[in-house]
C-alpha cells in the first residue's frame, strides 16, 4: 500500500516536474522569440527613420529644385473634307492623319531661392512639322502671399482653358471648341500678376497681364507686335466657378488700295460659368469681339457642354454656335473680306472619354458643322475671289490618347 | 451551427470588416493653435487655392502616393474629386506656371513622422496611427 503511494506520489512529482521544465522551455522559446521581435521592430524602426530624414533632406536640397512635369497628345483625326480654320491654324483632311492632333510638351521648373522660380515650357506640334516651340518661359516672384508677378513669355488668359490649349488632359473634349477658341494667337511677351483673397468661403484671383502679341486673329488677319492688356477674374465656391476676362489690343493694318489705316482697337470680352461635383460637369462659356467696326468684324459666340462621369467613362455633348454682329463698311469688306465678311455658325459635339490610367485618356469624338448659311462658318474659304468658294459643313472625327506626367 | 446561421454570422463579420475601413483623420503639430477646421478648408489647404490655417499659420500640405487607400479616401470624401480629375485639375494648374501639387510621402507612418517633427506641414492618415505626437484637426466621417 505504502508502496503504491509513494509510486503515485512520484510519478505525480515526476509529471510536475516535466511539465514545469516543458512550461519553462517553452516560456523561454518565448521570451526568445519576443526578444527577436523587437530587435526587428527597432531595426525597421531605424530604417524607416532613415527614409524620413533623407526625405526632409531632400525637400531643402538642391536637388529637388528642379520639376519637370510634361504632356502628350497622340490623335487620329478625320474630316468629311478637306478644310482649315480661317485662321490658318488647324487644317483637316478627308482621310486620317496623325499630325493634325498629335503634340508633345516639356516644362521645367526651378525653385531659384526664397520666392523666385524660372519656368520653361517647350512644345512640338505635329501639325507644326513638330517644330519645338517654347510657349511659356518667365521668372516668377511670390512677393507676398496673395500676390505673385510673372514676367516673360506667358500666355493669354482669354478663356478657361486658354492657357494649356496644348494639354489636352486638362479639358473635357478632343480639342477646345472650334470657332470658339482663339488658338492662333496665345502667347505674349509681358507681365502679369496673380492675385488671390477670400471673401468668406469665396476664393478669388485675379489676373491683370499686359505685354506685346503677335499671330494670326480668328478672322485671318495678321497682328503683328500688338500691345495688349487684360484681365482675368476667376471666383469658385464649392463646385461652382464663375469666369470673367477682357482684353484690348491694338492693332495696326495697311492695305494697297486704302494705305495705313488707323489703328483699331479691339476688345475681346468673355464669361464662363462651370459647375463640376466629381458626377456631373456643366460648363459655358460666353465671348464676343467687339472691333471697333472694320476691318474686323464683330463676333458673338457661345458653348454649352455637359459631361456624367460614371467609373472610368465620360460621355459629353457640347453645343456651340457664333455669328457676326453687325457687317462692315463696303469698302473694307472689299479689301479685306477674309475678316469682314459676315460669318455664322453651329456645331454639336458628341464624344466619349475612357480613363486609361489616372494620368491617361482616350477619347474617342465627332464634331458636327452645320447652319453655315453659305458664309463658310468656321472654314477659310478656298478661294479668295468673289464669289468665295466655301468648303461645306464637314464634320470631324477623332480619337486622341492624352497623359500628362 | 446551422449553415443559415453560419452564412449569416459570415456576411455579418463581412459587412463589419468593410464598414471598419481606414478612418482617415488631418493632423498637424500639437503646437499648432487650431484645435479643428472645417471641410471646405481641408479641401482649400490640399488643393492649393490656400496656405493657411484660420488661425492665420502657414501650412504646406503633404500628399501621400496615388495607390495609397489613405489618399483615395481622402480626396474622394474631401473634395468629390477621383484620382483622375484630380491630375486634371492640377495638370491645368501646373502647364499654365501657377502651381504645383503637393509633396508625396509614401505612407501613414512617414505623414506622421514629418507632421510631429515639423509644426509647418499638413497631412492626412489613418486615424488608428494616431498618437499623441500629431494634433487631428478633422476627421472623415
Amino acid at each position: 500500500m505504502q508502496h503504491k503511494r509513494l509510486a503515485v506520489n512520484l510519478l505525480l512529482a515526476a509529471t510536475v516536474a516535466g511539465a514545469t521544465t516543458a512550461q519553462a522551455a517553452s516560456t523561454a522559446e518565448l521570451e526568445e522569440r519576443i526578444i527577436k521581435l523587437e530587435q526587428q521592430i527597432k531595426k525597421s524602426d531605424r530604417v524607416t527613420k532613415k527614409r524620413i530624414s533623407t526625405l526632409k533632406n531632400a525637400m531643402e536640397n538642391a536637388e529637388n529644385r528642379l520639376r519637370i512635369s510634361g504632356f502628350m497628345t497622340l490623335g487620329a483625326t478625320k474630316a468629311d473634307d478637306n478644310v482649315t480654320t480661317q485662321d490658318g491654324e488647324n487644317s483637316f483632311a478627308d482621310e486620317f492623319t496623325y499630325r493634325t492632333d498629335s503634340r508633345a510638351g516639356l516644362q521645367f521648373d526651378y525653385q531659384l531661392k526664397d520666392n523666385w522660380s524660372a519656368t520653361l515650357q517647350i512644345t512640338g506640334k505635329g501639325r507644326n512639322d513638330w517644330d519645338p516651340t517654347i510657349d511659356w518661359a518667365f521668372l516668377s516672384w511670390q512677393a507676398q502671399d496673395w500676390l505673385t508677378v510673372r514676367g516673360g513669355r506667358l500666355r493669354i488668359p482669354l478663356f478657361n482653358y486658354s492657357e494649356t490649349l496644348d494639354v489636352g488632359y486638362t479639358y473635357p473634349w478632343s480639342r477646345p471648341p472650334v470657332g470658339f477658341y482663339i488658338t492662333s494667337v496665345s502667347n505674349y511677351e509681358g507681365f502679369d500678376a496673380l492675385i488671390s483673397f477670400e471673401t468668406g468661403p469665396l476664393v478669388h484671383q485675379l489676373q491683370p497681364y499686359i505685354g506685346a502679341s503677335e499671330g494670326k486673329l480668328p478672322n485671318g488677319l495678321d497682328a503683328v507686335g500688338s500691345d495688349i492688356y487684360g484681365l482675368s477674374y476667376e471666383s469658385s465656391w464649392q463646385n461652382l466657378t464663375l469666369r470673367l476676362s477682357a482684353i484690348q489690343l491694338d492693332l495696326d493694318f495697311t492695305s494697297v488700295t486704302l494705305g495705313l489705316l488707323p489703328t483699331e482697337r479691339d476688345h475681346f470680352y468673355s464669361a464662363g460659368l462651370r459647375y463640376d461635383n466629381g458626377s456631373l460637369l456643366v460648363l459655358s462659356e460666353y465671348s464676343r469681339i467687339d472691333g471697333s467696326g472694320y476691318p474686323s468684324r464683330d463676333l458673338e459666340s457661345a458653348y454649352l457642354t455637359l459631361a456624367y462621369t460614371v467609373g472610368k467613362w465620360q460621355p459629353y455633348y457640347s453645343y456651340m454656335a457664333l455669328n457676326t454682329l453687325h457687317e462692315s463698311d463696303i469698302n473694307f469688306l472689299l479689301v479685306f473680306s477674309k475678316a469682314a465678311a459676315p460669318i455664322q455658325a453651329k456645331s454639336s459635339t458628341l464624344g466619349v472619354r475612357y480613363e486609361i490610367a489616372s494620368n491617361i485618356s482616350l477619347k474617342i469624338q465627332g464634331e458636327h458643322f452645320y447652319d453655315f448659311d453659305g458664309t463658310g462658318g468656321v472654314w477659310a474659304a478656298s478661294s479668295d475671289t468673289i464669289p468665295r468658294i466655301f468648303p461645306d459643313e464637314a464634320d470631324i472625327y477623332s480619337l486622341t490618347v492624352d497623359a500628362v506626367f | 451551427m446551422k449553415i443559415i446561421n453560419k452564412l449569416f454570422f459570415s456576411s455579418a463579420l463581412l459587412a463589419f470588416s468593410l464598414s471598419v475601413c481606414a478612418e482617415v483623420v488631418v493632423v498637424v503639430h500639437p503646437s499648432v493653435r487650431d484645435n479643428s477646421i472645417n471641410q471646405d478648408d481641408v479641401a482649400k489647404l490640399f488643393l492649393g487655392k490656400i496656405s493657411k490655417l484660420p488661425s492665420g499659420h502657414k501650412v504646406i500640405a503633404i500628399d501621400q502616393e496615388e495607390d495609397s487607400q489613405t489618399r483615395n479616401i481622402f480626396y474622394e470624401e474631401v473634395t468629390g474629386k477621383n484620382q483622375s480629375q484630380l491630375t486634371a485639375y492640377w495638370a491645368r494648374l501646373v502647364f499654365s506656371g501657377k502651381g504645383q501639387p503637393p509633396k508625396t510621402v509614401m505612407e501613414d507612418d512617414e505623414v506622421k513622422e514629418l507632421v510631429a517633427n515639423n509644426p509647418s506641414i499638413i497631412g492626412y492618415m489613418d486615424k488608428s496611427l494616431v498618437d499623441t505626437s500629431v494634433k487631428v484637426v478633422f476627421i472623415i466621417k
